[in-house]
C-alpha cells in the first residue's frame, strides 16, 4: 500500500489534450502580456543582444575584433583563474546550503522548539549580503602576534596557543580563502534551502513513514528510500535556486576581499574591467560567459515547468 | 533624417555633444559633419536645431560636482565651496563618492556627465582627455596666472596635447616617514639620512628586541597602493627622474633590472629580519591607517612608518592630545643615490571640467586662486599647490615642514602608480601583494605586470 501511495506521487508525463483557443482569446491574452513583453524586450532583450555584440568588440567599442576577448578569457591566467573560482563557488556554496538546509530541516522537525530553530537559522537571510560581508569579515579580522585579536576566529585560534592567522589575506592559501568566503554565504542562505525543503519535508504523508516503520526500516533507509525521492522536485527547485544566485556572487568578495589574494569571480571582474579599466570588450564578454554557464540551468528549470504544467 | 549606421549615429551624438558643451566652432562642426557623412543640407538644420552659439556665455545657478572626499574632507570641501556660492549665488551639488570611477563611467556613458569631476590620479584624467571628454581648462583661466602660481610640474601634469586639462588641487607629500621624537630621545636613536643608516637603524632595534617598522597596505579592493608608494619613492631615489619618466611610459619593460633593484630594496624592509611583527601576513591584513598607529601608542609597538603626509591627519584623530612636532614627526626619505638627493615623489588631486558653460567657468577659477586652498589649508590635512599660499596658515610646524619639503624638491615626480593606466596600476598593486607574500616570486610578479601594461598600451 505504502509503495502504491508512493507511486501516485510520480509526475505523470503523458499531455492532457487542451481545447483549442478562439483568436479572440488570443488577443485578449496577448494584450494582458504585451506590456510585459516589451518591458522585457527593451530593457532585457536589447540590452543582453547590445552586451553580445560588444564582447566581439575591443575596449572601446569602436573596432571589430572577433574572438580576441574570448581567446583572452579562456587563456589570460587571470581570467581562468576568476573561472575556476566561480566553478569552486558553484560546487560548493551549492552543495554545502543544500546539503545543510536539507539536514536541518529533517533534524528540526523532530524538536519542540522547531520555531525557534528555524527562527535562529532563517535570521541571517533578513542582512543584507554586504552587512553580511563586513561581520564576516570581522570574525576573520586579523591582529598582530602580541596584540589584541578582535577577530572571532583568530580568538579562538589563539586561545589554543597558535600564532594568529592572516585568514583572507594569505596568498599562498588560495583555496582557504575561497572556502572562507563560501562559509560566509552558506551561514547566508542556509535559512532559504531549509525552509523550503521544510515545508516540503510536512507535505510528505505521515503513514507512508510509519509504514515503513512498521516494515522495520531504519530512520536512515527511510531518508534515502522514502523521503528524498518525494522531495526531490522541492530539492531540485531549491539547487537551481541557489546554482543561479551562486553564479552572480559578487558582494561578498568586493567587500571581503575587493577580489585579491586568488578570490576574484566574473561579477566581479566584469565590474572591474567595466568601470575601472574601461575595456569593455573583456568585461562584455565575460558577461556572456557568465550567460552561457547560466543558460542550462534555466534549460532546466525551463523543462521542469513543461512538466510540471502537462501535470495540470 | 534616420541614422541607420550605429557607429554614425554615435559620431553624430558625439559631435553635437562636443558643440553644444565644449564650445568647437560652427566651421569645425561643418568640417567635421561632411567628414561623418551628412550632407550639407542635414549638417546645416542640425546646426540650427543646437542654437546658434555655443553655450559658454549661459550662466546656470547650479552646478553638479563628482569627488571621492567623504567624511571630514567633505566637510572642508563644503567649507571651501561655502564663499564661492555666497560670492556668486551658484549652488554647487557636491556628490561624493570612494568609487568614481564607476559613477564616472556610468554617467558619462549615460551622457549625463558632471559638470566638474575631481579624480584622484591623473592617469584617468590623461584617458577621459583622449577620448575627449574633458573641456580644456585654457577657456577659464588666465594662463600667465597660473604660471605665476604654479610649480611648471603641475601645470606639465596637468596637460594633454598642448592643452592645459587639470588643475591640481590637493597635493601630498610622499617623502615623509613617521616616528615619535619622544622614543627616539629616549632610546638614543639617531634620524637616518642615507638608506644605509635607515637598514643599520632598523637592524638596531631589531635586535634589542623590538620591532622598527610598521606597514600595512590592506585597502579593499586598492589593496597594495602604500607598497607601491614605497617603491615609487626608492625608485626615484635610487634611478632618478629621467629612468623614472620612463617607468612610467613604459620606455621600459617592467623586467628591467632597475625595477627590479627598486622591488628589492623595499623587499628589504618588508621582509627584513624581525623588522615588522608578523611578517608578511600582517602587512597584507593590516589597513594602511590602522598601521599608522603602532608608532604612536602607549607603549609603542613599532618606531617608523612610511606613508605620505595625509598620515598626520589619521594621527591627530586617533590621538587627539597628541602635539605636533613632540609626541609625532617626520623625517625625510633617505637618500639612496647621492647624485639624486632630496627627490620626493607625492600625489594630488585633480580638478576637471566636463561641461563649457558659465558656473564652470566662475568655480574653476575660485579653486585655482590662493583663498580657496587656504580655507582648506587652515583647517589641516591639506597640502596646498598654489604657490601663493602663505606657509604661516598652516595648522602647525609640521604640516608647514611637509608643504615646505614638497615645493622646495630637487626633484619632484608625481606617484607612479597614479599616473599608469588602471589596468597596469591594478597589477603593479596586486603584484606588490604578491611579492610582499613571498619575495622569491619577484621574477613571475615583474613578468604579470609587463604582460598587463603590453595590452594596456598596445590597446590604447
Amino acid at each position: 500500500m505504502a509503495a502504491a501511495i508512493a507511486e501516485s506521487a510520480v509526475p505523470r508525463t503523458q499531455t492532457r489534450r487542451k481545447p483549442p483557443r478562439s483568436n479572440r482569446e488570443k488577443l485578449i491574452a496577448w494584450f494582458w502580456i504585451g506590456p510585459a513583453v516589451l518591458f522585457v524586450g527593451i530593457f532585457l532583450f536589447y540590452p543582453v543582444l547590445d552586451t553580445i555584440w560588444n564582447s566581439f568588440q575591443n575596449s572601446d567599442s569602436t573596432v571589430f575584433v572577433g574572438v580576441k576577448n574570448y581567446k583572452s578569457v579562456f587563456t589570460n591566467s587571470a581570467l581562468l583563474e576568476v573561472l575556476r573560482n566561480n566553478l569552486i563557488w558553484l560546487v560548493l556554496a551549492t552543495a554545502g546550503t543544500v546539503f545543510l538546509g536539507l539536514v536541518i530541516a529533517v533534524l528540526v522537525d523532530r524538536v519542540r522548539i522547531e520555531s525557534f530553530a528555524k527562527a535562529t537559522i532563517f535570521i541571517p537571510m533578513a542582512l543584507s549580503m554586504t552587512a553580511a560581508s563586513v561581520i564576516w569579515r570581522f570574525v576573520y579580522a586579523y591582529a598582530a602576534p602580541g596584540e589584541k585579536q578582535i577577530g572571532l576566529l583568530n580568538a579562538i585560534w589563539t586561545s589554543f596557543g597558535a600564532q594568529p592567522q592572516a585568514w583572507l589575506a594569505d596568498p599562498k592559501n588560495i583555496f582557504l580563502n575561497n572556502l572562507l568566503l563560501i562559509v560566509a554565504y552558506v551561514w547566508m542562505w542556509t535559512g532559504f534551502c531549509m525552509v523550503i525543503l521544510s515545508a516540503a519535508l510536512k507535505s510528505v504523508p505521515v503513514e507512508i513513514l510509519e509504514a515503513a516503520r512498521v516494515d522495520g526500516a531504519t530512520e536512515v533507509s527511510i531518508f534515502f528510500r522514502i523521503i528524498i525521492p518525494m522531495i526531490s522536485p522541492t530539492i531540485a527547485v531549491v539547487a537551481t535556486t541557489m546554482l543561479i544566485n551562486v553564479l552572480k556572487i559578487f558582494d561578498i568578495i568586493y567587500v571581503m576581499t575587493g577580489g585579491d589574494f586568488g578570490t576574484n569571480v566574473i561579477a566581479l571582474d566584469f565590474y572591474q574591467e567595466f568601470f575601472n579599466f574601461n575595456n569593455f570588450g573583456i568585461a562584455n564578454a565575460l558577461a556572456v560567459v557568465l550567460l552561457i554557464a547560466i543558460i542550462p540551468i534555466m534549460f532546466f528549470n525551463i523543462r521542469r515547468f513543461r512538466v510540471q504544467e502537462a501535470q495540470r | 533624417m534616420v541614422f541607420f549606421d550605429r557607429q554614425q549615429r554615435e559620431d553624430v551624438d558625439k559631435l553635437v555633444e562636443d558643440f553644444t558643451q565644449h564650445g568647437i566652432s560652427r566651421r569645425q562642426f561643418m568640417q567635421r559633419a561632411a567628414a561623418l557623412g551628412l550632407s550639407l543640407s542635414v549638417a546645416g538644420s542640425i546646426l540650427a536645431a543646437c542654437g546658434s552659439t555655443p553655450s559658454t556665455t549661459s550662466t546656470p545657478k547650479t552646478l553638479d560636482l563628482l569627488n571621492v572626499w567623504t567624511g571630514e574632507e567633505q566637510a572642508s570641501f563644503d567649507a571651501v565651496v561655502a564663499p564661492f556660492t555666497a560670492q556668486t549665488g551658484i549652488v554647487v551639488n557636491v556628490e561624493s563618492t570612494r568609487d568614481l570611477n564607476a559613477t564616472l563611467t556610468a554617467r558619462i556613458q549615460g551622457r549625463n556627465p558632471p559638470d566638474i569631476a575631481i579624480l584622484p590620479n591623473p592617469g584617468k584624467m590623461q584617458q577621459l582627455a583622449a577620448q575627449g571628454h574633458l573641456v580644456s581648462l585654457d577657456n577659464f583661466l588666465d594662463v600667465n596666472q597660473i604660471k605665476q602660481d604654479y610649480a611648471k610640474g603641475w601645470i606639465d601634469l596637468g596637460t594633454y596635447n598642448n592643452k592645459l586639462y587639470a588643475l591640481f588641487y590637493k597635493a601630498a607629500n610622499k617623502g615623509t616617514i613617521w616616528y615619535s621624537p619622544k622614543q627616539f630621545t629616549a632610546n638614543n636613536y639617531q634620524i637616518p639620512a642615507s638608506w644605509q643608516d635607515l637598514l643599520t637603524l632598523s637592524g638596531s632595534i631589531a635586535s634589542s628586541g623590538k620591532f622598527p617598522w610598521s606597514m600595512g597596505v590592506s585597502s579593499g579592493s586598492a589593496s597594495g597602493w602604500p607598497g607601491a608608494d614605497w617603491i615609487a619613492e626608492i625608485y626615484l631615489n635610487l634611478n632618478g627622474p629621467q629612468m623614472y619618466d620612463k617607468w612610467v611610459a613604459h620606455t621600459i619593460p617592467w623586467t628591467d633590472s632597475s625595477i627590479k633593484d627598486a622591488f628589492q630594496m623595499f623587499g628589504q624592509i618588508a621582509g627584513g629580519t624581525n623588522y615588522i611583527n608578523g611578517a608578511p601576513a600582517s602587512i597584507l591584513a593590516t589597513g594602511f591607517q590602522d598601521a599608522s598607529y603602532k608608532p604612536f601608542n602607549t607603549p609603542p609597538t613599532a618606531y617608523m612608518y612610511y606613508l605620505g603626509d595625509f598620515t598626520e591627519g589619521f594621527i591627530t584623530t586617533q590621538f587627539t592630545t597628541d602635539v605636533p612636532g613632540t609626541d609625532f614627526n617626520f623625517f625625510a626619505f633617505p637618500t639612496i643615490n647621492s647624485q639624486y638627493q632630496n627627490a620626493v615623489t607625492g600625489g594630488a588631486d585633480v580638478v576637471t571640467a566636463l561641461t563649457n558653460n558659465g558656473a564652470v567657468k566662475q568655480l574653476i577659477q575660485y579653486m585655482a586662486t590662493a583663498q580657496a586652498q587656504e580655507i582648506w589649508v587652515k583647517r589641516g590635512g591639506f597640502t596646498a599647490t598654489n604657490k601663493k599660499v602663505d606657509l604661516s596658515a598652516y595648522p602647525d610646524q609640521v604640516a608647514q615642514n611637509s608643504a615646505k619639503m614638497l615645493t622646495s624638491a630637487n626633484f619632484f615626480r608625481f606617484g607612479a602608480d597614479d599616473l599608469m593606466p588602471s589596468q597596469v596600476e591594478d597589477a603593479f598593486w596586486k603584484g606588490v601583494l604578491t611579492f610582499i607574500g613571498d619575495q622569491t616570486q619577484l621574477d613571475n610578479v615583474l613578468q604579470t605586470i609587463e604582460a598587463v601594461a603590453m595590452q594596456a598600451y598596445a590597446s590604447s
